[in-house]
């Protein structure tokens, strides 16, 4: 059974869609379906609230307790077998992404598609993060944009500001953000980084964090809707030098292992460009 | 029927080699196939060998070489020595197409008990050409166009050529020029497109604004010209990402090509990847830059 689209909507429904009735799982209206982790298949959930429309199956999974992994996604017949489902959709839609981290939520899933063609849904604990969707580097600033993902959004503007963390040093960097309508906005200036720099580290790393009246403990700053992982490789903004009274400090945004956003500060070693 | 494939390195990354691999598994359900390989440079090739089909190497470089009896003076003398069946144009193109690897290659067209031999890039086809035994079936693949070729290479064909017993290009557009070039008998010259093996290969519901991109970073890959042509496109339509899929030596430079660009938000140099086309489907629009399509 090969699924032409195969999606999670915003609300963690399932939904599979098929070319033709011969295709699909078209036995009565009885769709069932379950789920196999793909590192311990004695672990099955069945799916019980499943809704055959037509060459459509609509899957709830918002109820279903399902642990941290991949699972692999099984039609079952009228026979009781389990039978993989095959997926010629890649299950990656960027718009429907962004609207996925509109809502609070704890647990995210994601359909993928194996490289051999079976269809899985991978199950992952989440906290709610600050989604980068844009940076920019100014002369003597970056400025981030993007969205609460995961978090509750407040309509209107709401304050807010980003806090840049210097790693193993005391350095705090405040910047006040524009959030609105669960969209921020903000320029962090360069010039307090610079002036906190300490030549003892070999690389400044500074991590970002944008904080709300309701995350005061702060949202991490990443990118993680994209479906690009490991980005630190392939992900790069240009720098900025910036002279002080002391040496001279080149800044650029970057990506940790993590995929999330820091800024690295290091003595230029030339003393400049 | 035993057919030998004839390819320069079939342990690297390339659409050559992805090619080959996949007709040699087509071949291989009707026939003995092998995948000979000039040099092997890796313990194992990048690409999953078809079911079936065998990999043998010429000669084994740079650490698979280690810890055998290094090369005596005439070898290493051979090495240094450009075959003079090959013209210097595509010598530049295949550094390991050498006087070591034409001997390495002689060697196995005596002693093979193939009954069809396929060479798979021009400097191979016109040692073919030269060397092959007359009980061997000689059949030349080009995986560029004639157009592409400089005239000390076009030259060389059309002088060995003619001895090949039939030749294989991409397109219907390439067949005409090589007949207009050689002129050669009926049914000596095939157009043969690149082949995928048969499977269910996930589809592009063209929804997101990327554009995907594939191929070693090389000068022939144009990505400099890509990211200039797309530059444009992202000051209009800051939406759309460009997506390139490209490993190995030169990511450095294109990174910060790529920065300097200011286009950092928008083309990632994605790396290499094992599900190609599950990568692609993600994608709305596919660029070839590359200068030396099959295509022209």
């Amino acid at each position: 059974m090969q699924a032409e689209v195969s999606r999670i909507d915003s609300r963690d429904v399932l939904e599979l869609r098929f070319r033709r009735v011969g295709n699909g799982p078209n036995n009565g209206g009885n769709a069932a379906l379950a789920l196999r982790h793909r590192e311990d298949s004695a672990k099955t959930v069945r799916v019980t609230n499943v809704r055959l429309l037509g060459d459509q199956i609509r899957a709830e999974l918002g109820d279903l307790a399902l642990d941290d992994g991949t699972w692999e996604v099984l039609w079952i017949d009228r026979d009781g077998r389990h039978n993989p489902v095959a997926t010629k959709d890649s299950g990656f839609n960027l718009a429907e992404r962004v609207a996925y981290l509109a809502e609070p939520r704890k647990r995210e899933l994601r359909v993928l598609r194996d490289p051999q063609g079976g269809l899985w849904l991978r199950s992952t604990s989440v906290t709610p993060y600050a989604e980068v969707a844009w940076v920019e580097v100014g002369e003597e600033s970056v400025t981030v944009s993007g969205v609460l993902a995961y978090a509750p959004r407040s309509e209107g503007r709401t304050a807010a500001r980003v806090v840049a963390c210097q790693r193993q040093r005391s350095g705090v960097v405040v910047a006040e953000a524009d959030l609105v309508d669960g969209r921020f906005s903000c320029e962090i200036p360069l010039r307090p980084i610079v002036a906190e720099h300490d030549p003892d580290r070999a690389h400044n790393e500074w991590d970002l964090w944008l904080q709300t009246n309701a995350e005061e403990s702060g949202l991490r700053l990443g990118a993680h809707a994209d479906d690009i992982v490991e980005k630190k490789a392939k992900v790069s903004y240009p720098d900025v030098l910036l002279r002080g009274a002391g040496d001279a400090i080149r800044i650029r945004p970057y990506y940790t292992v993590d995929d999330e956003l820091s800024l690295l500060a290091t003595v230029a070693r030339d003393g400049g460009r | 029927m035993k057919i030998s494939i004839l390819i320069a390195n079939a342990y690297g990354m390339g659409g050559t080699i992805r090619t080959v691999f996949n007709l040699a598994g087509g071949l291989a359900e009707r026939h003995e196939v092998e995948i000979v390989s000039l040099v092997q440079h890796a313990e194992e090739p990048f690409f999953t060998l078809p079911d079936d089909v065998t990999l043998k190497a010429l000669l084994p470089i740079g650490r698979m070489a280690e810890g055998r009896e290094p090369p005596g003076w005439l070898d290493q003398w051979r090495e240094r020595r450009t075959p003079w069946t090959v013209p210097e144009s595509e010598l530049r193109s295949n550094k390991f197409i050498t006087a070591r690897t034409e001997r390495e290659m002689r060697d196995y067209l005596r002693r093979t008990d193939a009954d069809v031999v396929m060479g798979t890039r021009p400097g191979i086809n016109l040692l073919l050409a030269k060397w092959a035994p007359s009980r061997l079936l000689t059949i030349g693949q080009e995986h560029t166009h004639l157009g592409n070729h400089e005239p000390d290479l076009r030259a060389a064909i059309r002088r060995r050529y003619p001895r090949l017993d039939g030749m294989a290009v991409l397109t219907e557009a390439d067949r005409q020029r090589y007949l207009d070039f050689l002129r050669p008998p009926p049914g000596w010259l095939a157009t043969i497109p690149n082949a995928l093996p048969p499977g269910d290969y996930p589809r592009s519901s063209q929804e997101n604004p990327i554009i995907a991109a594939a191929g070693r970073i090389a000068p022939v890959k144009q990505y400099p010209k890509l990211l200039k042509a797309f530059s444009m496109v992202a000051r209009v339509h800051p939406d759309w990402r460009l997506r390139i899929y490209a490993g190995g030596r030169g990511q450095d430079n294109l990174r910060a090509r790529i920065a300097r660009m200011g286009l950092g938000n928008q083309v990632t140099l994605m790396g290499r990847t094992r599900d190609l086309p599950g990568e692609l489907a993600k994608a709305s629009l596919l660029a070839v830059s590359s200068s030396t399509r099959g295509s022209g």
